[in-house]
């Protein structure tokens, strides 16, 4: 039906403006240049190891993991909307057009990343002497039969099950898709028949029970929504994303620091934002994880004046993030109606932000010292992220006075 | 002294005007319904009374206090009860309670007797540590109404308030909305139920493409329409018929 491929090809085209949209904040900057120096390091200890390979490693079934690794998560992409539930139910025998359209691209989505992994293990094949120019051709074939196989067939598996046991399905198919690959690099064509046919039959099993099961809209737009929300969060570190939701979290083993109020003597703000930033995964995480790395650096980096700009950029980007999620966004809270909500919110604010960089100077020191002994340099550390911390949060205030 | 006064208040999300020339007052103890189809401009009225948008004309004031004059005394005079729950995902139902408790500056034995006596009446008293997500709408808008009632403030200014409500936490809102206008605390709520607003409304205010098309009891609007025997629904269609004529004509 003209209909629904029309739908798929406006959606389609949407949504590659957003991936583009996102993916240009992710890969500028510091990720790409992390990405380059990553992967030439791997390259060159690959191969240098690849001139002296240890005899005794098992490469064929090595690789035959890697590829079924690289194969068997087949998550379908469909762009299924909330409304999908309502609009396109009277449409589900015309639906196949749009999830044809959905699985080709699930398909071409996920190709790259076994063909990469058969390009860095072609060298690995050479060095074991394993395979011939005609068997490589067979087993890139192969990749992307055994791709487009996992896409059908976990598709289906979702479809007659709502879902439910997925991972029962991936199992399944890793094994077999870790049978096939080893078949064929070790030239055992009677494993390669028969595992094929004991894939055909269970592919053909999900085929029937998915056809007879009415299409459940509510289990693929909950995986799609879900899908995409891991997208913006991944986005949301490198560039503000809207449509996130943050997800909440009690953390209950915080409640030191979320004492119970006497509503006289606690201030509004003060309480709020202090629940706001610890169960809120995303302030919280951020700052945790921003924290971990600069202890990090204090521990593993040997030389002080690199530690030091190290943990001055971590304290920067943690000050600032923190300042940014406690914010907020432009959505109504009821507490904009508050009577000195002006006043307070703002105090309140760099008050705790000031009060999170404090935990992690002190954090720092503690690492500091482990490292380097009683001398001045934890001091300088602690010293370093307070006073950039301060910074951040006093340049911040008067960016947003003026 | 009114205890909110419009004063001919122009104002909207643009330079295009949503209310025209809007007046209305609302006495001590006085339940006030405002009524009008959708897009007649209720919510935007509200907004301007609850200090979220500015007039572009006119003037607002609750207790004598215009916003700009003392932005705290004025807020500190209404709460607010939203048409759709707004609640933060991170708060429990008691922590809830208790930043309204610590915004309005409630001491915390009346505090603690008030919370109590609303949770009762809501039947949200085994739901203390519950955080929203695992509440329902009609659960969500209990919590919103119990905020707002915390405070006691001298206006109540609800938007929509029984939509999601069981008819027990219907009852519950009215016995609270009665019991406060008869203690001196003014109202003024927006809604469709027409036949409830009939019922509890001291005095209705019928609004129409942003401008106030009747006020008054029951009985002066029954009057400005010469129907003696009218129900609030047959006054509402006749007035929108009467302004289709008028624009036709």
């Amino acid at each position: 039906m003209n209909s629904l491929r029309e739908v798929w090809g406006n959606r389609f085209g949407k949504y590659l403006m957003e991936l583009q949209r996102y993916l240009q904040y992710v890969f500028t900057g510091h990720l790409a240049i992390v990405l380059l120096f990553s992967i030439g390091a791997a390259g060159y200890s690959y191969s240098e190891w690849l001139k002296d390979v240890p005899p005794d490693l098992p490469a064929a079934r090595l690789i035959a993991l890697l590829l079924a690794a690289s194969t068997f998560i087949a998550t379908p992409v469909t762009l299924l909307k909330p409304a999908d539930a309502v609009y396109l139910l009277p449409l589900e025998k015309e639906l196949p057009t749009y999830t044809s359209r959905a699985l080709s691209w699930t398909f071409f989505s996920k190709l790259p990343l076994p063909i990469i992994v058969f390009i860095v293990a072609l060298p690995m094949l050479s060095a074991y002497e394993i395979g011939s120019k005609p068997i490589f051709g067979l087993l890139l074939l192969l990749i992307i039969a055994v791709l487009w196989a996992s896409v059908r067939t976990e598709f289906l598996y979702r479809k007659a099950n709502e879902g439910q046991g997925v991972w029962r399905d991936r199992f399944i198919r890793f094994v077999l898709n870790a049978l096939l690959f080893y078949a064929v690099l070790s030239d055992q064509w009677i494993i390669l028949i028969v595992i094929t046919i004991a894939y055909l039959l269970y592919a053909t099993l999900w085929m029937k029970k998915a056809n007879v099961q009415p299409f459940p809209y509510d289990h693929f737009i909950e995986l799609e929504q879900n899908r995409m929300m891991s997208f913006y969060r991944f986005a949301n570190y490198f560039t503000e994303v809207p449509h996130l939701k943050g997800s909440i979290s009690k953390r209950s083993w915080l409640g030191l620091f979320m004492p119970d109020a006497n509503v006289e003597h606690t201030d509004a703000q003060s309480f709020l934002l202090r629940r706001t930033f610890i169960r809120t995964d995303e302030s919280f995480w951020l700052w945790l994880r921003l924290t971990v790395l600069s202890i990090l650096g204090v521990l593993f980096i040997p030389f002080p004046i690199v530690a030091f700009i190290f943990i001055g950029a971590l304290a920067f980007a943690s000050a600032i993030q923190t300042l940014q999620t406690l914010r907020g966004g432009d959505e109504f809270r009821m507490d904009l109606l508050f009577p000195n909500t002006e006043e307070t919110r703002p105090k309140e604010i760099f008050r705790l932000t000031e009060r999170v960089q404090w935990l992690q100077a002190g954090l720092i020191v503690i690492a500091g010292l482990l490292m380097h002994g009683l001398s001045i340099t934890p001091f300088v550390m602690g010293a370093i992220v307070l006073i950039i911390s301060e910074a951040t949060i006093r340049l911040s205030n008067n960016k947003d006075e003026e | 002294m009114a205890i909110l006064d419009l004063k001919d208040v122009t104002g909207g999300y643009s330079r295009k005007p949503v209310l025209h020339e809007v007046s209305f007052n609302i006495q001590k103890g006085e339940l006030v319904g405002l009524i009008g189809l959708n897009g007649a401009g209720k919510s935007t009225t509200i907004k301007h009374i609850i200090g979220l948008m500015n007039p572009q004309g006119g003037s607002i004031e609750i207790n004598g206090v215009a916003f700009d004059e003392d932005a705290e005394l004025y807020r500190k005079s209404f709460s607010y009860i939203p048409e759709t729950p707004i609640l933060y995902e991170e708060l429990t139902l008691r922590e809830h309670l208790e930043l309204t408790a610590m915004a309005y500056g409630l001491p915390q034995d009346i505090f603690e007797a008030r919370s109590a006596a609303l949770l009762k009446e809501f039947r949200m008293e085994k739901r203390l540590k519950w955080y929203p997500s695992h509440f329902s709408k009609g659960m969500r808008q209990k919590v919103m109404i119990m905020c707002a009632f915390l405070a006691e403030p001298a206006l109540y200014i609800i938007d929509e308030p029984f939509v999601g409500l069981d008819p027990l936490g219907i009852r519950s809102l009215l016995a609270q909305l009665t019991q406060r206008t008869e203690n001196g605390a003014s109202v003024l709520m927006s809604t469709h139920v027409l036949s409830t607003a009939e019922k509890h409304c001291d005095r209705i205010i019928l609004l129409h493409e942003g401008s106030v098309r009747a006020h008054g009891t029951m009985d002066d609007l029954r009057k400005a329409f010469g129907r003696p025997d009218a129900s609030l629904d047959d006054l509402y269609i006749a007035m929108t018929e009467e302004a289709d004529y008028e624009q036709l004509t």
